[in-house]
Protein backbone atom coordinates (compact mmCIF):
# COMPACT_ATOMS: atom_id res chain seq x y z
CA UNK A 1 0.00 0.00 0.00
CA UNK A 2 1.34 3.16 -0.84
CA UNK A 3 1.76 6.02 1.96
CA UNK A 4 -0.97 8.33 0.80
CA UNK A 5 -3.64 5.88 1.88
CA UNK A 6 -1.89 5.92 5.38
CA UNK A 7 -4.09 8.93 6.39
CA UNK A 8 -4.83 9.85 10.27
CA UNK A 9 -8.87 9.00 9.71
CA UNK A 10 -7.91 5.65 8.83
CA UNK A 11 -5.98 4.45 12.19
CA UNK A 12 -9.20 3.64 13.67
CA UNK A 13 -10.25 0.93 11.38
CA UNK A 14 -7.00 -0.11 11.05
CA UNK A 15 -7.08 -1.03 14.55
CA UNK A 16 -9.93 -2.88 14.62
CA UNK A 17 -9.34 -4.99 11.84
CA UNK A 18 -6.24 -5.91 13.63
CA UNK A 19 -7.82 -6.53 16.43
CA UNK A 20 -10.41 -9.07 14.73
CA UNK A 21 -7.38 -10.36 12.77
CA UNK A 22 -6.15 -11.79 15.94
CA UNK A 23 -9.38 -12.98 17.32
CA UNK A 24 -10.06 -15.05 13.71
CA UNK A 25 -6.16 -16.49 14.52
CA UNK A 26 -6.59 -17.66 18.02
CA UNK A 27 -9.85 -19.34 16.65
CA UNK A 28 -12.41 -17.62 18.77
CA UNK A 29 -16.05 -17.25 17.24
CA UNK A 30 -16.21 -16.22 13.82
CA UNK A 31 -19.04 -14.22 15.66
CA UNK A 32 -16.39 -12.25 17.15
CA UNK A 33 -15.11 -11.14 13.48
CA UNK A 34 -18.72 -9.56 12.54
CA UNK A 35 -18.83 -7.63 15.66
CA UNK A 36 -15.56 -6.39 14.96
CA UNK A 37 -16.18 -5.01 11.56
CA UNK A 38 -17.79 -2.09 12.74
CA UNK A 39 -18.94 0.87 10.93
CA UNK A 40 -16.92 3.43 10.87
CA UNK A 41 -16.85 7.14 10.33
CA UNK A 42 -14.59 6.41 7.33
CA UNK A 43 -16.71 3.90 5.36
CA UNK A 44 -17.99 6.40 3.31
CA UNK A 45 -14.70 7.23 1.96
CA UNK A 46 -14.11 3.92 0.94
CA UNK A 47 -16.04 4.70 -2.34
CA UNK A 48 -13.63 6.97 -3.08
CA UNK A 49 -10.59 5.76 -3.00
CA UNK A 50 -11.88 2.32 -4.68
CA UNK A 51 -11.69 4.59 -7.88
CA UNK A 52 -8.29 5.37 -7.19
CA UNK A 53 -6.92 2.45 -6.76
CA UNK A 54 -8.43 1.30 -9.92
CA UNK A 55 -10.55 -1.72 -8.15
CA UNK A 56 -12.59 -2.64 -5.57
CA UNK A 57 -10.47 -5.83 -4.15
CA UNK A 58 -8.02 -4.07 -2.91
CA UNK A 59 -10.32 -1.62 -1.09
CA UNK A 60 -11.62 -5.02 0.14
CA UNK A 61 -8.12 -6.12 1.37
CA UNK A 62 -7.57 -2.76 3.11
CA UNK A 63 -10.90 -1.45 4.29
CA UNK A 64 -13.10 -2.41 7.32
CA UNK A 65 -14.67 -5.30 5.79
CA UNK A 66 -11.10 -7.41 5.86
CA UNK A 67 -12.20 -9.28 8.64
CA UNK A 68 -15.06 -10.38 6.72
CA UNK A 69 -14.01 -10.78 3.48
CA UNK A 70 -10.94 -12.70 5.44
CA UNK A 71 -13.80 -15.32 7.07
CA UNK A 72 -15.27 -15.91 3.54
CA UNK A 73 -12.01 -16.58 2.36
CA UNK A 74 -10.99 -19.16 4.78
CA UNK A 75 -14.32 -20.80 5.19
CA UNK A 76 -14.46 -21.55 1.32
CA UNK A 77 -10.49 -22.14 1.98
CA UNK A 78 -11.29 -25.01 4.66
CA UNK A 79 -14.32 -26.76 3.19
CA UNK A 80 -12.24 -27.25 -0.42
CA UNK A 81 -9.31 -28.23 1.48
CA UNK A 82 -11.23 -31.02 2.93
CA UNK A 83 -13.04 -32.18 0.51
CA UNK A 84 -9.99 -32.63 -1.69
CA UNK A 85 -8.67 -34.24 1.21
CA UNK A 86 -11.64 -36.64 1.03
CA UNK A 87 -11.70 -37.33 -2.91
CA UNK A 88 -7.63 -37.49 -2.49
CA UNK A 89 -8.32 -40.78 -0.53
CA UNK A 90 -11.54 -42.26 -2.15
CA UNK A 91 -9.77 -42.05 -5.62
CA UNK A 92 -6.62 -43.92 -4.32
CA UNK A 93 -8.70 -46.27 -3.62
CA UNK A 94 -10.83 -46.59 -6.34
CA UNK A 95 -8.08 -46.25 -9.03
CA UNK A 96 -6.50 -49.62 -9.32
CA UNK A 97 -10.14 -51.11 -9.42
CA UNK A 98 -11.70 -49.00 -12.33
CA UNK A 99 -7.91 -48.95 -13.91
CA UNK A 100 -8.00 -52.89 -13.64
CA UNK A 101 -11.72 -53.24 -14.93
CA UNK A 102 -10.94 -51.30 -17.83
CA UNK A 103 -7.94 -53.92 -18.80
CA UNK A 104 -10.17 -56.79 -18.26
CA UNK A 105 -12.68 -55.23 -20.67
CA UNK A 106 -10.40 -54.01 -23.30
CA UNK A 107 -8.55 -57.75 -22.88
CA UNK A 108 -11.91 -59.37 -23.45
CA UNK A 109 -12.54 -57.35 -26.54
CA UNK A 110 -9.33 -58.19 -27.90
CA UNK A 111 -9.67 -61.54 -27.43
CA UNK A 112 -13.44 -60.95 -29.18
CA UNK A 113 -11.46 -59.09 -32.51
CA UNK A 114 -8.30 -61.40 -33.11
CA UNK A 115 -7.78 -64.41 -31.24
CA UNK A 116 -4.33 -65.17 -29.57
CA UNK A 117 -2.60 -65.84 -26.40
CA UNK A 118 -0.70 -62.75 -25.78
CA UNK A 119 -1.27 -58.80 -26.72
CA UNK A 120 1.98 -56.88 -26.06
CA UNK A 121 1.94 -53.03 -27.07
CA UNK A 122 4.04 -52.08 -29.93
CA UNK A 123 6.17 -48.67 -28.76
CA UNK A 124 7.71 -46.38 -30.33
CA UNK A 125 5.13 -45.85 -33.18
CA UNK A 126 3.70 -42.78 -34.91
CA UNK A 127 0.67 -43.29 -34.77
CA UNK A 128 -2.20 -41.74 -36.82
CA UNK A 129 -5.04 -39.90 -35.40
CA UNK A 130 -7.43 -41.44 -33.49
CA UNK A 131 -5.62 -44.52 -32.58
CA UNK A 132 -4.38 -45.08 -28.97
CA UNK A 133 -2.51 -47.88 -28.92
CA UNK A 134 -1.40 -50.67 -31.31
CA UNK A 135 -1.26 -53.96 -29.77
CA UNK A 136 0.80 -57.23 -31.19
CA UNK A 137 -1.58 -60.38 -31.82
CA UNK A 138 0.87 -63.52 -30.77
CA UNK A 139 0.09 -66.99 -30.89
CA UNK A 140 3.20 -69.11 -29.62
CA UNK A 141 5.53 -66.12 -30.13
CA UNK A 142 4.09 -66.26 -33.59
CA UNK A 143 2.53 -62.97 -34.75
CA UNK A 144 -0.90 -63.61 -36.07
CA UNK A 145 -2.17 -60.12 -36.83
CA UNK A 146 -2.38 -56.38 -34.97
CA UNK A 147 -5.16 -54.90 -32.45
CA UNK A 148 -5.47 -51.10 -32.46
CA UNK A 149 -7.27 -49.09 -29.51
CA UNK A 150 -8.90 -46.12 -31.57
CA UNK A 151 -11.29 -43.40 -30.66
CA UNK A 152 -13.76 -41.63 -32.72
CA UNK A 153 -16.73 -39.54 -32.73
CA UNK A 154 -20.24 -41.02 -32.80
CA UNK A 155 -23.28 -38.89 -32.81
CA UNK A 156 -23.31 -38.73 -29.04
CA UNK A 157 -19.57 -37.80 -28.46
CA UNK A 158 -16.39 -39.96 -28.06
CA UNK A 159 -16.56 -43.71 -28.62
CA UNK A 160 -13.46 -46.17 -28.02
CA UNK A 161 -13.17 -49.34 -30.06
CA UNK A 162 -10.94 -52.22 -30.87
CA UNK A 163 -10.04 -53.10 -34.01
CA UNK A 164 -8.33 -56.28 -35.33
CA UNK A 165 -6.31 -56.57 -38.46
CA UNK A 166 -4.81 -59.54 -39.44
CA UNK A 167 -1.39 -59.88 -42.08
CA UNK A 168 -2.81 -58.90 -45.20
CA UNK A 169 -4.30 -55.77 -44.09
CA UNK A 170 -7.92 -57.19 -43.02
CA UNK A 171 -10.41 -56.99 -40.77
CA UNK A 172 -10.98 -59.43 -38.21
CA UNK A 173 -13.51 -57.74 -35.87
CA UNK A 174 -14.58 -54.81 -34.77
CA UNK A 175 -16.02 -54.06 -30.84
CA UNK A 176 -16.98 -51.27 -29.13
CA UNK A 177 -15.64 -50.61 -25.60
CA UNK A 178 -17.39 -47.25 -24.56
CA UNK A 179 -19.77 -45.02 -26.61
CA UNK A 180 -22.55 -42.31 -25.21
CA UNK A 181 -24.53 -43.31 -28.71
CA UNK A 182 -28.84 -42.90 -28.91
CA UNK A 183 -30.47 -45.86 -27.34
CA UNK A 184 -32.22 -47.75 -30.62
CA UNK A 185 -30.85 -45.68 -32.82
CA UNK A 186 -27.06 -45.51 -32.82
CA UNK A 187 -27.07 -48.75 -30.72
CA UNK A 188 -28.17 -50.62 -33.61
CA UNK A 189 -24.12 -49.80 -34.97
CA UNK A 190 -22.19 -49.71 -31.88
CA UNK A 191 -23.79 -52.67 -29.96
CA UNK A 192 -24.71 -55.04 -32.70
CA UNK A 193 -22.03 -57.43 -33.51
CA UNK A 194 -24.24 -58.49 -37.00
CA UNK A 195 -23.53 -55.08 -37.90
CA UNK A 196 -20.16 -54.86 -36.99
CA UNK A 197 -19.36 -57.83 -38.30
CA UNK A 198 -19.59 -56.59 -41.69
CA UNK A 199 -16.17 -54.97 -40.96
CA UNK A 200 -14.89 -58.59 -41.27
CA UNK A 201 -12.60 -58.87 -44.35
CA UNK A 202 -12.24 -55.33 -45.46
CA UNK A 203 -9.34 -53.72 -46.66
CA UNK A 204 -7.95 -49.80 -46.39
CA UNK A 205 -9.80 -47.77 -47.30
CA UNK A 206 -13.42 -48.91 -46.14
CA UNK A 207 -16.15 -46.60 -47.67
CA UNK A 208 -19.73 -46.13 -46.42
CA UNK A 209 -22.55 -47.54 -48.13
CA UNK A 210 -20.23 -47.70 -51.50
CA UNK A 211 -17.07 -48.34 -52.94
CA UNK A 212 -14.93 -51.87 -53.43
CA UNK A 213 -14.43 -52.04 -49.69
CA UNK A 214 -17.78 -51.59 -48.68
CA UNK A 215 -19.43 -51.27 -45.25
CA UNK A 216 -23.50 -50.94 -45.51
CA UNK A 217 -24.37 -48.52 -42.71
CA UNK A 218 -27.51 -48.63 -40.79
CA UNK A 219 -30.47 -46.33 -41.58
CA UNK A 220 -30.85 -43.75 -39.09
CA UNK A 221 -27.58 -43.79 -37.95
CA UNK A 222 -25.84 -42.31 -40.26
CA UNK A 223 -23.35 -40.77 -37.95
CA UNK A 224 -22.73 -43.29 -35.65
CA UNK A 225 -21.93 -45.60 -38.89
CA UNK A 226 -19.37 -42.83 -39.95
CA UNK A 227 -17.67 -43.01 -36.68
CA UNK A 228 -17.33 -46.69 -36.64
CA UNK A 229 -15.76 -46.57 -40.13
CA UNK A 230 -13.69 -43.58 -39.57
CA UNK A 231 -12.12 -45.45 -36.17
CA UNK A 232 -12.03 -48.84 -38.64
CA UNK A 233 -9.53 -46.58 -41.53
CA UNK A 234 -7.57 -45.26 -38.89
CA UNK A 235 -6.78 -48.95 -37.28
CA UNK A 236 -5.98 -49.98 -41.08
CA UNK A 237 -3.83 -47.07 -41.80
CA UNK A 238 -1.75 -47.80 -38.48
CA UNK A 239 -1.45 -51.50 -39.21
CA UNK A 240 -0.81 -50.59 -42.96
CA UNK A 241 2.48 -48.49 -42.04
CA UNK A 242 3.73 -51.35 -39.62
CA UNK A 243 3.47 -54.23 -41.91
CA UNK A 244 5.03 -52.13 -45.01
CA UNK B 1 -38.87 -33.44 15.62
CA UNK B 2 -41.89 -35.16 14.08
CA UNK B 3 -40.47 -38.22 12.37
CA UNK B 4 -43.98 -39.61 10.93
CA UNK B 5 -44.78 -35.88 9.43
CA UNK B 6 -41.42 -36.10 7.66
CA UNK B 7 -41.38 -39.64 5.76
CA UNK B 8 -45.28 -38.06 4.86
CA UNK B 9 -44.34 -35.52 3.22
CA UNK B 10 -41.04 -36.94 1.48
CA UNK B 11 -43.15 -39.91 0.22
CA UNK B 12 -45.84 -38.01 -0.41
CA UNK B 13 -47.16 -34.48 0.59
CA UNK B 14 -43.91 -32.77 -0.55
CA UNK B 15 -42.53 -35.24 -2.76
CA UNK B 16 -39.87 -33.95 -4.47
CA UNK B 17 -40.68 -34.96 -8.19
CA UNK B 18 -44.27 -34.72 -8.35
CA UNK B 19 -45.24 -31.81 -5.83
CA UNK B 20 -41.92 -30.11 -5.61
CA UNK B 21 -40.96 -30.78 -9.16
CA UNK B 22 -37.45 -30.95 -8.71
CA UNK B 23 -34.78 -32.85 -10.26
CA UNK B 24 -36.31 -33.23 -13.63
CA UNK B 25 -33.88 -33.66 -15.79
CA UNK B 26 -32.85 -36.42 -14.29
CA UNK B 27 -36.21 -38.36 -13.44
CA UNK B 28 -37.59 -37.87 -17.54
CA UNK B 29 -33.89 -38.94 -18.61
CA UNK B 30 -33.08 -41.91 -16.78
CA UNK B 31 -36.27 -43.87 -16.11
CA UNK B 32 -36.21 -46.20 -18.89
CA UNK B 33 -34.99 -48.75 -16.80
CA UNK B 34 -35.55 -50.80 -13.57
CA UNK B 35 -31.98 -50.94 -12.89
CA UNK B 36 -31.43 -47.18 -13.81
CA UNK B 37 -34.61 -46.10 -11.65
CA UNK B 38 -33.08 -47.97 -8.66
CA UNK B 39 -29.42 -46.96 -9.24
CA UNK B 40 -30.01 -43.51 -9.60
CA UNK B 41 -32.43 -43.43 -6.84
CA UNK B 42 -30.16 -44.47 -4.10
CA UNK B 43 -27.03 -42.71 -4.99
CA UNK B 44 -29.34 -39.58 -4.70
CA UNK B 45 -30.74 -40.58 -1.41
CA UNK B 46 -27.39 -41.40 -0.40
CA UNK B 47 -25.91 -37.90 -1.37
CA UNK B 48 -28.42 -36.34 0.05
CA UNK B 49 -28.47 -37.39 3.25
CA UNK B 50 -24.76 -37.17 3.54
CA UNK B 51 -24.80 -33.59 2.29
CA UNK B 52 -27.20 -32.48 4.82
CA UNK B 53 -26.12 -33.61 7.57
CA UNK B 54 -22.69 -32.04 6.54
CA UNK B 55 -24.11 -28.50 5.79
CA UNK B 56 -26.51 -28.76 8.62
CA UNK B 57 -22.89 -29.28 10.86
CA UNK B 58 -21.54 -26.48 8.85
CA UNK B 59 -24.55 -24.00 8.95
CA UNK B 60 -23.23 -22.25 11.91
CA UNK B 61 -19.65 -21.56 10.21
CA UNK B 62 -20.64 -20.52 6.23
CA UNK B 63 -21.20 -17.03 6.40
CA UNK B 64 -24.56 -16.49 4.22
CA UNK B 65 -22.79 -14.92 1.44
CA UNK B 66 -20.58 -17.93 0.44
CA UNK B 67 -23.53 -20.64 1.15
CA UNK B 68 -24.42 -21.38 -1.93
CA UNK B 69 -20.79 -22.39 -3.30
CA UNK B 70 -19.60 -24.11 0.19
CA UNK B 71 -23.00 -26.53 -0.63
CA UNK B 72 -22.09 -26.99 -4.20
CA UNK B 73 -18.43 -27.59 -2.84
CA UNK B 74 -20.02 -30.05 -0.46
CA UNK B 75 -22.24 -31.65 -2.79
CA UNK B 76 -19.93 -32.24 -5.44
CA UNK B 77 -17.40 -34.24 -3.05
CA UNK B 78 -20.09 -36.49 -2.58
CA UNK B 79 -21.52 -36.91 -6.14
CA UNK B 80 -17.65 -37.37 -6.91
CA UNK B 81 -17.43 -39.98 -4.72
CA UNK B 82 -20.37 -41.91 -5.55
CA UNK B 83 -19.25 -41.26 -9.13
CA UNK B 84 -15.78 -43.52 -8.54
CA UNK B 85 -17.21 -46.19 -5.45
CA UNK B 86 -19.62 -46.93 -8.68
CA UNK B 87 -17.17 -47.22 -11.51
CA UNK B 88 -15.42 -49.69 -9.52
CA UNK B 89 -17.86 -51.75 -7.83
CA UNK B 90 -20.59 -51.47 -9.92
CA UNK B 91 -19.66 -51.08 -13.13
CA UNK B 92 -22.71 -51.39 -15.20
CA UNK B 93 -24.55 -49.45 -13.28
CA UNK B 94 -22.33 -46.43 -13.73
CA UNK B 95 -22.40 -47.51 -17.59
CA UNK B 96 -26.20 -47.38 -17.54
CA UNK B 97 -26.50 -44.46 -15.47
CA UNK B 98 -23.24 -41.95 -17.46
CA UNK B 99 -23.43 -38.64 -17.51
CA UNK B 100 -26.12 -38.27 -14.84
CA UNK B 101 -24.36 -39.20 -11.96
CA UNK B 102 -22.23 -36.37 -12.01
CA UNK B 103 -24.94 -34.42 -12.74
CA UNK B 104 -26.27 -34.93 -9.56
CA UNK B 105 -24.25 -32.17 -8.66
CA UNK B 106 -26.79 -29.77 -10.21
CA UNK B 107 -29.49 -31.81 -9.41
CA UNK B 108 -32.54 -29.31 -7.67
CA UNK B 109 -33.40 -31.60 -5.29
CA UNK B 110 -30.01 -31.53 -3.23
CA UNK B 111 -29.81 -27.58 -3.31
CA UNK B 112 -32.89 -26.96 -2.90
CA UNK B 113 -33.18 -29.48 0.36
CA UNK B 114 -30.09 -28.08 1.53
CA UNK B 115 -30.83 -24.26 1.27
CA UNK B 116 -34.84 -24.65 2.61
CA UNK B 117 -33.98 -27.73 5.01
CA UNK B 118 -30.44 -28.58 6.00
CA UNK B 119 -28.94 -25.21 6.62
CA UNK B 120 -31.85 -24.24 9.14
CA UNK B 121 -31.77 -27.62 10.89
CA UNK B 122 -29.96 -29.75 13.63
CA UNK B 123 -28.08 -32.67 12.58
CA UNK B 124 -30.77 -35.45 13.10
CA UNK B 125 -33.80 -33.90 11.52
CA UNK B 126 -31.88 -33.15 8.56
CA UNK B 127 -30.67 -36.43 8.10
CA UNK B 128 -33.91 -37.57 8.48
CA UNK B 129 -35.24 -34.84 5.59
CA UNK B 130 -32.34 -36.05 3.69
CA UNK B 131 -33.25 -39.76 3.63
CA UNK B 132 -36.99 -39.23 3.21
CA UNK B 133 -36.86 -37.11 0.53
CA UNK B 134 -34.44 -39.05 -0.99
CA UNK B 135 -37.00 -42.15 -0.68
CA UNK B 136 -39.89 -40.23 -2.34
CA UNK B 137 -37.83 -39.43 -5.15
CA UNK B 138 -36.73 -43.46 -5.64
CA UNK B 139 -40.05 -44.12 -5.25
CA UNK B 140 -41.48 -42.11 -8.52
CA UNK B 141 -38.15 -43.27 -10.49
CA UNK B 142 -39.18 -46.78 -9.34
CA UNK B 143 -42.74 -46.38 -10.53
CA UNK B 144 -41.97 -44.41 -13.50
CA UNK B 145 -39.20 -46.96 -14.43
CA UNK B 146 -41.39 -49.76 -14.61
CA UNK B 147 -44.30 -48.20 -16.00
CA UNK B 148 -41.65 -46.89 -19.12
CA UNK B 149 -39.72 -50.21 -19.13
CA UNK B 150 -42.87 -52.43 -19.31
CA UNK B 151 -44.74 -50.78 -22.29
CA UNK B 152 -41.38 -49.29 -23.68
CA UNK B 153 -39.55 -52.76 -24.13
CA UNK B 154 -42.41 -55.30 -22.73
CA UNK B 155 -39.88 -56.42 -19.78
CA UNK B 156 -39.58 -56.25 -15.76
CA UNK B 157 -36.65 -55.78 -14.07
CA UNK B 158 -33.78 -55.44 -16.82
CA UNK B 159 -30.66 -55.12 -16.20
CA UNK B 160 -30.97 -56.35 -12.95
CA UNK B 161 -33.35 -59.31 -11.91
CA UNK B 162 -33.30 -62.67 -13.98
CA UNK B 163 -29.69 -62.73 -14.47
CA UNK B 164 -29.65 -59.25 -16.00
CA UNK B 165 -32.58 -59.89 -18.60
CA UNK B 166 -35.52 -59.22 -16.81
CA UNK B 167 -38.46 -60.73 -16.64
CA UNK B 168 -39.79 -60.72 -20.59
CA UNK B 169 -43.81 -59.94 -20.26
CA UNK B 170 -44.52 -59.72 -24.12
CA UNK B 171 -42.40 -59.57 -27.10
CA UNK B 172 -40.42 -56.21 -27.69
CA UNK B 173 -42.01 -56.49 -31.26
CA UNK B 174 -45.01 -55.32 -29.80
CA UNK B 175 -43.80 -52.34 -27.75
CA UNK B 176 -44.14 -48.91 -28.13
CA UNK B 177 -40.44 -47.89 -28.41
CA UNK B 178 -41.92 -44.23 -27.53
CA UNK B 179 -42.20 -45.03 -23.92
CA UNK B 180 -38.51 -44.98 -22.95
CA UNK B 181 -37.99 -41.85 -25.93
CA UNK B 182 -38.00 -38.86 -23.64
CA UNK B 183 -41.68 -38.55 -25.15
CA UNK B 184 -42.44 -41.28 -22.69
CA UNK B 185 -40.74 -40.05 -19.92
CA UNK B 186 -42.85 -36.78 -20.06
CA UNK B 187 -46.21 -38.35 -20.61
CA UNK B 188 -45.71 -40.98 -17.68
CA UNK B 189 -44.49 -38.05 -15.76
CA UNK B 190 -47.83 -35.79 -16.25
CA UNK B 191 -50.28 -38.96 -16.07
CA UNK B 192 -48.42 -39.36 -12.67
CA UNK B 193 -48.93 -35.59 -11.60
CA UNK B 194 -51.95 -35.64 -12.39
CA UNK B 195 -53.43 -39.22 -10.57
CA UNK B 196 -51.68 -37.83 -7.46
CA UNK B 197 -53.23 -34.26 -7.38
CA UNK B 198 -56.77 -36.54 -8.42
CA UNK B 199 -56.20 -38.95 -4.89
CA UNK B 200 -55.12 -35.83 -3.06
CA UNK B 201 -58.60 -34.20 -4.03
CA UNK B 202 -60.42 -36.98 -3.50
CA UNK B 203 -59.29 -36.95 0.57
CA UNK B 204 -59.16 -33.62 0.45
CA UNK B 205 -63.15 -33.78 -0.22
CA UNK B 206 -62.89 -31.00 -3.05
CA UNK B 207 -62.20 -32.76 -6.17
CA UNK B 208 -63.37 -36.26 -7.46
CA UNK B 209 -66.71 -37.61 -7.37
Amino acid sequence: MSRRDKRPEDKKPAAATGAAETALVQGTAPAAADTAAPQTPSAPRRDRREKKDGGGLAALLTGPERPYVLRLTVTLFGISAAAALLLGIVYCITKPVIDWRTEEKTKAAMAMVLEAEEYPKVEGLTLPDGVTALHEATDGGVTVGYVCEVSSNGFGGAMSLVVGVDLDGRVTGVSVIKHSETKNIGTKVVMSSKVLSRFIGLESPVTLNGGINRFDGVTGATFSSKGVTAAVNAALTAVDAVLS
Amino acid sequence: MNVGKQIKEGLWSQNPVLVQLLGMCSTLAITTSFSNGLGMGVSVTIILTLSNVIISLLRKIIPDKIRIAAYIVVIATFVTMVDLLLQAYLPDIAESLGVFIPLIVVNCVILARAEAFASKNRVLPAAIDGLCQGLGYTLVLLVMSVIREFLGNGTFGAGLLNGGEGYKVFSSDYSALMMVMPVGGFLTLGVLIALMQWVQGRSAGKGGK
